[in-house]
């Protein structure tokens, strides 16, 4: 009765896959929109691009602070900052599309998403929900340990799970 | 049963996981080479030019060939190249070139696909 009873706990194909789905998703998400984060200037030199989207967290300010900080820190060092969000976005659909240390990526997400909604929560056209939205999906990706259906983290913890290697133990905790 | 049926089911008994992750991993890179056909949001999801499709499929189709023949150093050298190609599109993007035609988002595949079938091609075989 045990045994049958722990079989029909057991996630299933269709929810395992409805997790891989959610999780390729976003990383294609991710993707998609790494690719109008253009180096070198990033818009700056033409006010267009992520220089623009940047600019509403003062223009029409979400979070004192976060403008505050936007104006003073992230403007006088915008290259910088530029590409710090190029790397982040381009590593979020790379990782997010295997399924590789899923629940520190999610987690990045979600820290990720919280910067993009402070910026441009009240940008013009924008939909509230689509970064609520956002947010709660990488939620869901950390919760559901996404990458252990049918992502790498699967494949690998059983090997991490036994190895002595500090590198194992820490993707242990990341998958 | 024919001499090839023996074989596919052989061949269909012995893949280990790693081997069907290369698998995996290989198909998404010969699928990815269907964006050089969109044009633009909503379907744009990667940018793909011919440079780019030309590395989808000489990369993919070694990275399946590889999980279905159980070889882990073919894959691991796929991923290897996939990493290669993806800092080529990032020295483009520092130096502010663009012969490849390819940016941040081919990037973001390119170096996942590399890590992926590396940690495949690295797997233990008995997991």
């Amino acid at each position: 009765v045990e045994a049958e009873a722990a079989k029909v706990a057991e996630p299933t194909a269709t929810m395992r896959g409805g997790v891989a789905a959610a999780r390729v998703g976003v990383a294609l998400l991710w993707i998609q929109n790494v690719e109008w984060k253009v180096p070198p200037d990033f818009g700056e030199n033409t006010q267009r691009g992520l220089f623009e989207w940047t600019s509403w967290a003062v223009d029409r300010e979400v979070f004192a602070p976060w403008a505050w900080f936007v104006e003073h820190v992230v403007f006088p060092n915008f290259v910088f900052f530029g590409w710090m969000t190029l790397l982040v976005e381009a590593s979020l659909g790379a990782f997010l599309l295997i399924g590789l240390a899923t629940r520190f990526w999610a987690l990045v997400g979600v820290a990720h998403t919280v910067v993009i909604t402070l910026s441009v929560l009240r940008a013009p056209n924008e939909w509230h929900w689509s970064y609520f939205l956002m947010l709660l999906m990488h939620i869901g990706l950390f919760a559901t340990a996404a990458g252990r259906c049918y992502g790498i983290d699967g494949l690998l913890r059983p090997a991490w799970a036994r190895s002595s290697h500090a590198m194992g133990r820490l993707l242990l905790r990341l998958s | 049963m024919t001499r090839s049926d023996t074989t596919r089911r052989a061949t269909a008994r012995n893949l280990t996981r790693p081997d069907r992750a290369a698998i995996t991993l290989g198909v998404a890179s010969l699928v990815s080479a269907v964006f050089t056909f969109t044009n633009g949001d909503p379907w744009e999801m990667v940018t793909m030019p011919a440079a780019a499709v030309a590395v989808a499929l000489a990369l993919g189709a070694p990275a399946c060939l590889g999980g279905l023949l159980g070889r882990a150093v073919v894959v691991r050298a796929v991923g290897g190249a996939f990493l290669l190609a993806a800092l080529v599109v990032l020295l483009e993007l520092a130096l502010d070139t663009d012969w490849t035609k390819t940016d941040a988002s081919t990037l973001s595949l390119w170096t996942g696909l590399g890590m992926g079938l590396l940690a495949a091609g690295f797997a233990p075989r008995d997991i």
